[in-house]
């Protein structure tokens, strides 16, 4: 087999000293990184870019560096997330919504424990699906074409019809003000500018990670003052819990499940690590129909199916890069940059011309992985002690991370003002029982939607008919009319097989 | 009650939405939607949401008294304050004195609050800027 | 405080007399107005390399980042809290320019509110094409969309009014289409209009030559036309320009650096005399190539003209194409 040629150059490469070393100190600063909130993968990419350059390392080391803080920050992501209700990134607002009612339980190790093993099993299986399909589905990639994203995005608003939230007008609620806010900015089509009320900030349209990051954070701080000035700021319970063999049985077809559909829409272009967790979230969601569902309130496959999508798309958001050249999210877009630095052109000839750099780096992408896992799992107790710092010196801290990552995006003010009053928007929408995640899974889909609908018809030239053009948008479609309407047709079939059950038990009755 | 108020800011939000997005000026455009289509629909169908919103509102649960009204607007105040002084006085100086303010809100003494917020500020400064590399501005205090 | 910054404004006068270049920055900064990773970050890269590896540098120069409306968030910054910065060079590129022309940097600001001081290079617009399309020159393309302009859709990275719409509006005027009868697709920067490319989701990419040079290799496209003035060196020396081929085509994407508009002239003299003295230098130059970018050497008062100038240009473009009245 050929792969495993080029997988042993990749080892061989990945294996040596200098670069083992590497990949560990960058899946550490990573996940170091990564959970802070607000300071993402990008930040730490840019932050070891120069670093990296200035250092001299050659390109695959450079390389490998940088992939590591990808990995780790992905990893890292999730801690604040769980504990503090707080995304560290924009992967991880799905993980909040079962993280932190399990971490409220006390069973906040559990939790961390079970989304290490997944973001673990989500990698690895992404990157066995990138070692074997690569090829073949960077060709995939691109023909998916403005229909097939706009019916995908369909399906993805149809998995998360019934999400979370009280009520689901609450819910439609939600996602149109972040489909509205995805609206404001530049149009990308014709150039003209919507909603800036003429402030330069909002030329780019308002920035994903501050609207995150204010109503998160912002809103989680103003909802512990709150609590705080009711006295009912419960001691939330440390517990020594960890993760059982249990628990991972019970995960493991979700965890497989979302792997696939996270790696698949991270190779996407354009598609990222939150599209792909909400979408696995979503398809978890109503296969656990009526299986003793606790979604929302700390059910461990909750917990599992983001975790194992986020780390899966970043696998799978490598595809496109490294085969064709096109980064497939902002992060990638940074390590392109880094190659390009290097005078490494990714693209087609990537894996023929400098096969050390490309197997090399997926072989420490391995390595990587295996080295987060076991780097997170000892640490959990410390993590969890995070609970039991005093609020008096834990919000301090958490108010001055958001500012400081949200300051180093664009080195202005003007973001932290925006910040401030997202924040309040947030509280005022939580204490209202309307879910903040719909909002920000709006303002990610909407755009996404919006441009490629507007791409299909600028191409079909009005004619809407475009939208069903090809296998692929035909699956789409025939997938969403399925989760519109599994669940009816599952309760139907439950019912009628009860119903089949009690006529069969009046039978043995008789007789 | 505070549903039937959001809802109906929303409605009245919508309208400014739709209204603005109908005067967006269009030099040409190669689509038949535009810039427009988007917005004038989505704010059709938040006036929608939101009038059943006005019509069928949720039972209220929250009750702020004075005191946690005063908190809310104390700890809001605190973070404008920070905003502001972030860029002009700088990160060292806005963060003693807005984690101050935190640690105080959440019930510690203020000297002790005062020395912890200097900590963070300090520490915080060095392993933000020098280690991690992040856009910190340092203030008038640092020169720069 | 007040004597002291007295006798610095002394001293700085008396120096001033005595020579003329006492400037010599503190924090010397390159802003770039983008994400990183981006054309801005390599832009300012090419300074903040090649100025150390060209040995013009006493201290080493920071790399920071302003994304917003291809360098507006950026312009307004400066003019409003540091015009007289005379340590932040600003990158920037032609789009910069071409929304300023359009006004789109805000309503009172336009390109007489920066000091622009040194060019970092060049690169050109070019017709693109899969390499399966039936098309080998210019000319048949342009045959074809004359004969149906609807049957082909052209796409790029940016809507009606961008640098890659601009690309494709001047080659339809350049074969008497009309750009508003053309079927155009906008797309989130070069990598998504590249991508629709390879897919067959559009015919046509009026992309920039530096770009394609990997995929070029690959042989995965093909480069009818480089929008050029004259033939490009190297690699690129075989493909021809529009002109050449009889369209008057041509597309320049000049990348270079401003300063604050109330920045000294002591400072503006130092950096222009900097790039003047980088131009000259064999290492600065190999990083300017190393970014993908063609040489371009203009600094000083004459780069503030030729910027004016383009501007101006763009500005007559976009009355013409009905963008601005």
């Amino acid at each position: 087999m050929e792969i495993f040629n080029h997988l042993a150059t990749g080892f061989s490469v990945a294996l040596a000293p200098m670069n083992l070393i590497l990949v560990l100190v960058g899946c550490f600063v990573g996940t170091l990184i990564g959970s802070l909130p607000g300071i993402g993968p990008i930040n730490g990419v840019a932050i070891l870019l120069p670093l990296a350059y200035a250092m001299g390392f050659p390109p695959e080391s450079a390389l490998i560096l940088l992939a590591g803080v990808y990995y780790g920050a992905e990893y890292g992501g999730r801690i604040s997330s769980i504990l503090l209700n707080v995304p560290g990134d924009a992967g991880a607002i799905m993980t909040t919504l079962d993280g932190f009612p399990m971490s409220k339980r006390g069973e906040g190790g559990r939790a961390l424990a079970l989304s290490a093993v997944s973001s673990f099993a989500g990698s690895i299986g992404a990157l066995l699906l990138m070692v074997i399909s690569a090829p073949l589905l960077s060709q995939l990639a691109i023909q998916f074409g403005p229909s097939e994203y706009v019916l995908l995005m369909i399906f993805a608003f149809t998995c998360l019809a019934t999400m979370v939230g009280s009520r689901p007008v609450k819910t439609l609620v939600g996602v149109l003000i972040g489909l509205l806010l995805a609206t404001v900015g530049v149009d990308s089509g014709t150039g003209v500018l919507r909603f800036t009320m003429g402030i330069p900030n909002f030329f780019d349209g308002v920035d994903f990670l501050v609207v995150v990051i204010g109503m998160f954070a912002i809103s989680e701080v103003l909802a512990l003052l709150e609590q705080w000035a009711r006295n009912d700021l419960s001691i939330t319970p440390v517990g020594r819990s960890f993760v059982s063999f249990a628990d991972l049985m019970k995960v493991k077809w979700v965890v497989l499940r979302s792997t696939i559909i996270g790696f698949l829409i991270g190779v996407l272009p354009g598609t990222g690590a939150s599209i792909a967790s909400a979408v696995a979230y979503g398809t978890e969601k109503r296969f656990a129909e009526g299986d003793n569902s606790q979604f929302g309130n700390g059910d461990i496959r909750g917990l599992a199916a983001p975790e194992a999508a986020n780390n899966a798309s970043a696998a799978g958001s490598m595809v496109p890069m490294l085969t064709l050249g096109i980064p497939g999210s902002g992060t990638t877009a940074i390590l392109l940059g880094a190659l390009m630095m290097f005078n490494i052109t990714p693209g087609p000839l990537l894996f023929e011309q400098q096969p050390q750099i490309a197997w090399g780096l997926i072989a420490s992408m391995f390595v990587g992985n295996l080295a987060l896992l076991v780097m997170n799992l000892p640490m959990i107790g410390i993590f969890v002690r995070l609970l039991s710092i005093r609020q008096a010196y834990l919000v301090p801290v958490i108010v001055m991370l958001t500012f400081v990552g949200i300051y180093s995006i664009h080195g202005d003010s003007f973001d932290l003002y925006f910040m401030v009053l997202l924040g309040l928007f947030g509280f005022l929408l939580r204490k209202l029982h309307f879910s903040l995640a719909p909002v920000i899974l709006g303002l990610v889909l909407g755009e996404v939607l919006e441009e490629n609908l507007r791409r299909a018809l600028s191409i079909s030239g009005g004619d809407w008919s475009i939208l069903l053009n090809g296998p692929m948008t035909y699956t789409l479609a025939t997938a969403t009319l399925v989760a519109l309407l599994a669940p009816g047709l599952w309760r139907l079939w439950k019912k009628s097989r009860r119903a089949d059950g009690a006529v069969d038990r009046k039978l043995v009755e008789e007789e | 009650m505070y549903d039937r108020i959001f809802a109906g800011t929303l409605l009245l939000l919508s309208g400014l939405i739709a209204w603005t997005a109908v005067g967006f000026d269009v030099p040409f455009q190669y689509e038949p939607l535009g810039p427009k289509a988007f917005p004038v629909i989505l704010s059709i169908l938040m006036a929608l949401t939101a009038g059943w919103l006005l019509v069928k509102p949720s039972r209220n649960d929250w009750h702020p008294d004075r005191s946690v009204l005063m908190k809310l607007l104390a700890g809001l105040a605190t973070m404008t304050l920070y905003a502001v002084l972030f860029e002009s006085a700088g990160f060292i100086v806005a963060t003693f004195l807005v984690g101050t303010v935190f640690s105080w809100l959440f019930g510690e003494k203020p000297w002790r609050a005062a020395a912890y917020s200097l900590a963070l500020s300090l520490c915080g400064y060095f392993l933000l800027k020098d280690l991690l590399q992040l856009n910190v501005p340092a203030g008038a205090l640092l020169g720069g | 405080m007040k004597f002291k910054f007295g006798a610095l404004l002394l001293t700085g006068g008396l120096t001033l007399a005595a020579n003329a270049l006492a400037f010599e920055p503190s924090k010397p900064e390159c802003i770039a107005p983008a994400k990183p990773g981006g054309g801005f970050d390599l832009t300012c890269r090419v300074v903040s390399n090649g100025f150390a590896d060209a040995g013009l540098l006493k201290t080493p120069m920071a790399v920071t980042f302003m994304p917003g409306g291809v360098g507006a968030v950026a312009y307004n910054h400066i003019n409003a809290s540091r015009p007289d910065d005379g340590d932040a060079l600003i990158a920037f590129s032609s789009g910069s320019l071409l929304n300023i022309a359009q006004g789109k940097f805000g309503k009172d600001l336009d390109e007489s509110d920066a000091r622009w001081v040194g060019a970092a290079g060049v690169d050109y617009g070019a017709v693109i094409v899969k390499a399966d399309a039936p098309w080998n020159t210019l000319a048949e393309l342009v045959a074809d969309i004359q004969k149906e302009p609807t049957k082909y859709v052209l796409g790029a990275g940016g809507g009606v009014g961008s640098q890659d719409w601009m690309k494709a509006a001047i080659l339809m005027k350049s074969s008497s289409v009309d750009p508003k009868s053309m079927r155009y697709v906008a797309y989130e920067g070069g990598g998504e209009a590249l991508a629709a490319l390879m897919g067959g989701h559009i015919q046509v990419y009026p992309g920039d030559v530096g770009e394609m040079k990997g995929q070029l290799e690959a042989g995965k496209v093909k480069m009818l036309a480089v929008m050029s003035p004259e033939r490009l060196d190297g690699e690129f020396a075989g493909i021809p320009t529009a002109k050449e081929q009889g369209f008057d085509a041509e597309w320049t994407i000049l990348r270079g650096y401003y300063l604050g508009p109330k920045v000294s002239d002591d400072a503006y003299d130092y950096w222009s005399a900097q790039f003047s003295k980088a131009y000259d230098s064999p290492a600065f130059m190999q990083t300017v190539a190393d970014k993908g970018l063609m040489p371009f050497k203009m600094q000083g008062q004459e780069f503030d003209q030729y910027v004016k100038q383009r501007v101006s240009y763009m500005r007559d473009l976009a009355r013409e194409a009905g963008l601005i009245d």
